[in-house]
C-alpha cells in the first residue's frame, strides 16, 4: 500500500511517532551490543619495573647458560633436554647453541636440536640456516622428515638478496644478486626426491616450488609412479610446470586406468586445458569412466579444445551437477568450466541450475544467466532471485542491480517493497533513487515505518538524496529515532545541505547536548565554520 | 518419541569398521529421500562457520562406512525453533563458531523438550583450555566444560552437571575401535599418542545424562579433523602438541615471559602451563611433581593420523547417536 501525499504520513509521524519508530523518547546512547567475554589472563598485561625486566633478563641469560653447560654433558638425556629448552627462547644465543648441538653424535640430541631451530626461529644469518638445511642428509629419517616438511618457513631464512657494490668507469653502482642454493644443499635436495621413506618424498616434491630449483621430467616420471599414492597426487600438481615427455604420458594413461578414484578425478583435473594429443586421448578414454566427475570433467576438457561430443553429453553434465549436494573446488572447477560448451549449451546448463539444492551452485548460475543479454538490466529476469530464500544467492543481485543507473520500472519496485526479505526491501528503497522526487514520494511511505533499520536507512537515504519536498524535516524528526544509524544518516543528510541546515542542526546540539551524534554534528559543524 | 526414532535408524547400520579405505564414488550420490538431517546451530547473520566442509565430509564417511543414510548437508539454523527441532533427533553445535552463544527463553525451553523427549546434542569445541586463547582452534583434553557452556544448560538443568566419560563407554568403541594406524608416525611421539594423548581412540568427552541417556556431548574441537575433499585428501592440516621429557630442575628454574595457566585433568587435579611471549605454550607442571616441555610436532603422517583419529571419533559419535 502506497500514499499519494506523503504529508499523510509526517501528519502521522508527527502525531503518533512511538507506532512509527517504535519510541518516542529520545536515546541517550546508541545501541551497542558487547560481546561477552571472559576476562583471559592472555589480555591482562603490565608493564614490567626496570628492577623486573633487569631481573627477567639476568634469569633469561642463567637458563641459557646452563642449557649451553647441559649439552657439553656427558649425559645425553641432559643434552636432549637442553636442546629442548633452548627452542623456547628466540635470541642468537640459542640459535649459536643449537646450531653446534646439529653434530652432536646422538640423534635424539640432533632430532630436538632441529626441531627447536626450526620451531624457534632463532637462526638470523643465511649461512647459519644453510647449516640447518643442510641436516636434510642426515642418515635419520626424522630428521630428513622434519627439515623438508618446513621447507617453506626455511626458504624465507634463506632466500634473502644481497646488495653489493661495484665500480664501473669509476662509478659506484649497486647490484642486487639473487640467492641460490649451494652445491651441497642440491645434491641433498635431489636425493630426498629419491628417498627410501616415502614421507620425505613427498614432503620434497611437495615443497619443492619454494627453491627456485628446475624440476627434472625423470624424476617426475618416477614420483608419478610411486608406492606411495599421496605422492603421486603431489606429483599430478607439478605435471603442468615442465614439458610432458613420453615417459610421463604413459605414466598418466596408467594411472588414468588405475582403481584409485581419487586419483583419476585428480589427474583429468590436472590435464584440462593442456592441448596435447596424449592428453586429448586419456581425456576421450575417461569419457566412459565409471565415475560421473571423471566422465564430466573430460568432457568439459575436450569440449574446449573444440572436440565435437555426443548430444547427449551436457544432459549428463546437468543430471550429474544436478545430484551432488555439496559443493568444493573440483565442483566449483567443473562448474566454472561448463562455458566451454559454447553459448547455447552453457547457457541451457546454467539456466537449470538455478533451481539446484546447493545455493552456491544455485548463485553462481543465476550469476551466468544474467550475463548472458546483459540481463543485470532487465528487471524481469533477475525478480526471481530475489525470491531465493538464501541470503547469499540475493546478495549476488542485490549487490550488482543496486548500482545500476537504469531506473528500475515502479511495477517491479512495488513487488520488492512487499518481499518478505529486508535486504529485498532495503534494495527497494535504493533503486527509487533512480526516479523522480514524485515518484520517491509516492512509494517511501511503507519503507518509512518498515521494522528494519536498514530498509528505513536505504529510504532515508534516497529521500535526502531526491529531495523531496519537506526533505529536511523529515531528517530533521529521525535524528531522534531509536536507532543510532538512522540518527547518523539523518545527520549527514542535513551536513550535506550545510549551511541551509546548520539551524536546525544547532538546535538540536543545544537541545541534546550529551547525545553521541550531537558530539559527532558538532564536530562536524566546527569543521564547516 | 524420539528415542524410538532413532532405534529404527540405527537398524540401518551395519555393525564393524571393516569398509574399504578407497575413497568411494557413492559421495557424489545423493542423499535418499528418507535421509537423517542434521541441524547445525550457527548464531550468526552470514551463517559463517568455523570448517564448513567438515560436518558433511563426515555424514559422506558415515553414508559410506557405517552404511547409514545421513543427509550429507546439515539443516543450518540460526534459531532452535520448535518446528526443526520436533523434526530432527540429532542437533549440532560447533562453539567455536560462537563463543558467546545465548538462547532465547523460547529456545531453552525448545532444547529442553527435544533433548526430554530423545533428541541429542552434540557441542564440539564445548571444552576449551583457557590458555588455547579465543582465536586459535587447537584441541586440548582438557577436563571441564566451557564457562558459557555450563552457564547456558545451567539454564535448561539446573539440576544436572556435565559428567566426564570413562575411557570404557561405549562411544569410543561402538563403531571404531582403538586407534588409527600409527606406523608412520615418527617413533619420538608414538608412544606419548598412543597411551597418553588419545589412549585406545579416547579423548576428554563429558556427557550430560538425562534419565540416564547422553543426551548432551560436550568435546574439545574435533570438526577440524573431519574435511576431506573430493581426492580422499583431508582440508585441514593438524599439528601435535606431545608432552616430552625434560629435566625437571631445568624446567622448574627455567626463564618464562608469558603468563601461567590451569588445565584440569581427568583425574580432577590441575596442571600449571607456562607460556613464552608470542609463543605457543612451553611446558607444564603435573600435579605428581613432574615437568615436561610441550612440542609441536607437524607433517604430512602427523595430519593425516590426526584426521583419521578424529574422523573415527566423529563417525563414533554419531554412530552412538543412533544406537543408544
Amino acid at each position: 500500500m502506497s500514499f499519494s501525499n506523503y504529508r499523510k504520513y509526517l501528519l502521522l509521524y508527527f502525531t503518533f511517532p512511538a507506532l512509527l519508530i517504535g519510541q518516542n523518547t529520545l536515546p541517550t546512547q546508541p545501541r551497542v551490543t558487547i560481546p561477552r567475554t571472559s576476562v583471559s589472563r592472555t589480555s591482562v598485561t603490565r608493564t614490567q619495573t626496570p628492577e623486573e625486566a633487569r631481573a627477567a633478563y639476568q634469569k633469561l641469560q642463567e637458563t641459557i647458560k646452563q642449557a649451553g653447560v647441559d649439552l657439553k654433558s656427558k649425559d645425553e638425556n641432559l643434552r636432549e633436554s637442553a636442546a629442548k629448552l633452548l627452542g623456547k627462547y628466540r635470541t642468537s644465543q640459542a640459535g649459536e647453541l643449537l646450531l653446534a648441538a646439529l653434530s652432536d653424535q646422538s640423534v635424539k640430541v640432533r632430532r630436538a636440536a632441529v626441531h627447536s631451530l626450526v620451531e624457534a626461529m632463532s637462526l638470523y644469518s643465511v649461512d647459519r640456516n644453510e647449516k640447518l638445511f643442510a641436516m636434510l642428509g642426515d642418515p635419520d629419517v626424522e630428521i630428513r622428515r622434519k627439515i623438508s616438511a618446513s621447507i617453506p618457513t626455511l626458504r624465507s631464512r634463506l632466500f634473502l638478496n644481497r646488495s653489493v657494490t661495484i665500480t664501473r668507469n669509476g662509478k659506484p653502482y649497486t647490484q642486487t644478486i639473487p640467492y641460490r642454493l649451494p652445491p651441497n644443499l642440491q645434491k641433498a635436495i635431489h636425493a630426498c626426491l629419491d628417498d627410501e621413506d616415502s614421507i620425505v618424498r613427498l614432503n620434497m616434491l611437495k615443497n619443492y616450488i619454494y627453491l627456485n630449483l628446475p624440476m627434472d621430467a625423470a624424476m617426475l616420471e618416477r614420483r608419478l609412479e610411486d608406492s606411495d599414492r599421496n605422492v603421486i597426487d603431489v606429483a599430478l600438481d607439478r605435471i603442468r610446470i615442465l614439458p610432458r615427455t613420453p615417459g610421463i604420458y604413459e605414466k598418466l594413461k596408467k594411472i588414468a586406468q588405475g582403481e584409485d578414484v581419487g586419483l583419476r578425478r585428480k589427474l583429468i583435473t590436472s590435464t584440462k586445458g593442456l592441448r596435447e594429443p596424449e592428453i586429448h586421448n586419456i581425456q576421450r578414454d575417461r569419457l566412459k569412466d565409471p565415475d560421473p566427475f571423471v566422465r564430466n570433467m573430460s568432457a568439459v576438457a575436450l569440449a574446449s579444445a573444440g572436440e565435437k561430443l555426443p548430444e547427449s553429453v551436457p544432459q549428463d553434465v546437468v543430471d550429474f551437477l544436478m545430484k551432488v549436494d555439496f559443493t568444493n573446488s573440483q565442483i566449483m572447477s567443473l562448474l566454472y568450466s561448463l562455458n566451454e560448451f559454447g553459448e547455447p549449451t552453457a547457457r541451457k546448463i546454467f539456466t537449470q541450475l538455478t533451481q539446484h539444492r546447493t545455493s552456491r551452485i544455485r548463485s553462481y548460475a543465476w550469476q551466468r544467466v544474467l550475463n548472458y543479454d546483459n540481463s543485470w538490466t532487465n528487471p524481469k529476469v533477475w525478480m526471481p532471485v530475489l525470491e531465493d530464500t538464501d541470503k547469499q544467492v540475493r546478495n549476488m543481485v542485490i549487490g550488482v542491480v543496486g548500482g545500476n543507473r537504469v531506473p528500475v520500472p515502479v511495477d517491479y519496485i512495488e513487488t520488492l517493497i512487499e518481499s518478505e526479505y529486508p535486504d529485498v526491501r532495503a534494495l527497494a528503497g535504493r533503486l527509487l533513487v533512480r526516479h523522480t522526487p514524485e515518484i520517491v514520494e509516492e512509494w517511501m511511505f511503507d519503507l518509512l515505518i518498515d521494522d528494519d533499520v536498514s530498509v528505513r536507512r536505504s529510504i532515508l537515504q534516497t529521500i535526502a538524496s531526491a529531495k523531496v519536498e519537506d526533505w529536511d524535516s523529515i531528517m530533521e524528526k529521525s535524528l531522534s529515532d531509536e536507532d543510532f544509524s538512522i540518527q547518523r544518516t539523518a545527520a549527514y543528510s542535513l551536513l550535506a545541505n550545510y549551511p541551509a541546515s546548520k539551524p536546525t542542526l544547532e538546535k538540536f546540539v543545544s537541545q541534546n547536548p550529551t547525545h553521541p551524534v550531537a558530539a559527532d554534528i558538532s564536530g562536524q559543524l566546527k569543521q564547516r565554520q | 518419541m524420539k528415542s524410538n526414532f532413532l532405534k529404527t535408524l540405527s537398524l540401518i547400520i551395519l555393525c564393524g569398521a571393516g569398509a574399504s579405505d578407497s575413497f568411494s564414488q557413492s559421495s557424489f550420490l545423493p542423499a535418499e529421500p528418507d535421509a537423517i538431517r542434521v541441524i547445525q546451530l550457527v548464531k550468526s547473520d552470514t551463517l559463517s562457520r568455523r570448517y564448513p566442509d567438515a560436518l558433511p565430509s563426515l555424514l559422506r564417511e558415515l553414508n559410506e562406512k557405517a552404511n547409514v543414510k545421513f543427509d550429507t548437508q546439515p539443516l543450518m539454523v540460526n534459531s532452535l525453533t520448535q518446528e526443526a527441532l520436533q523434526e530432527n533427533a540429532l542437533l549440532y553445535i560447533n562453539f567455536d563458531d560462537k563463543p558467546d552463544l545465548t538462547l532465547s527463553e523460547e529456545e531453552i525451553q525448545n532444547l529442553r523438550t527435544f533433548l526430554n523427549s530423545g533428541g541429542f546434542c552434540y557441542i564440539d569445541a564445548g571444552i576449551k583450555a583457557e590458555f588455547i586463547g579465543a582465536n586459535r582452534g587447537h584441541s586440548f583434553a582438557n577436563w571441564t566444560v566451557r564457562p558459557e557452556v555450563g552457564a547456558l544448560f545451567e539454564k535448561i538443568y539446573p539440576e544436572k552437571t556435565f559428567r566426564p566419560l570413562s575411557r570404557e563407554h561405549p562411544i569410543f568403541r561402538c563403531f571404531y575401535q582403538g586407534l588409527p594406524n600409527g606406523e608412520d608416525l615418527p617413533e619420538s611421539i608414538r608412544d606419548f599418542v598412543e597411551n597418553e594423548k588419545w589412549p585406545q581412540g579416547t579423548y576428554s568427552f563429558l556427557g550430560l545424562h538425562v534419565e540416564d541417556r547422553l543426551s548432551v556431548l560436550v568435546t574439545p574441537i574435533i570438526a577440524m579433523g573431519w574435511g576431506k575433499d573430493e581426492t580422499g585428501n583431508w582440508i585441514s592440516p593438524i599439528s601435535f602438541r606431545i608432552r616430552e621429557e625434560a629435566e625437571d630442575a631445568r624446567l622448574q628454574s627455567a626463564s618464562y615471559s608469558g603468563p601461567k595457566f590451569e588445565a584440569s585433568r581427568e583425574d580432577g587435579l590441575n596442571d600449571i602451563i607456562y607460556s613464552q611471549v608470542g609463543q605457543l605454550p612451553g611446558w607444564v607442571e603435573e600435579p605428581n611433581g613432574r615437568w615436561r616441555i610441550f612440542r609441536y610436532h607437524s607433517g604430512n603422517e602427523i595430519s593425516e593420523y590426526a584426521n583419521s583419529f578424529y574422523t573415527r571419533l566423529g563417525v563414533n559419535i554419531f554412530v552412538y547417536a543412533l544406537n543408544y
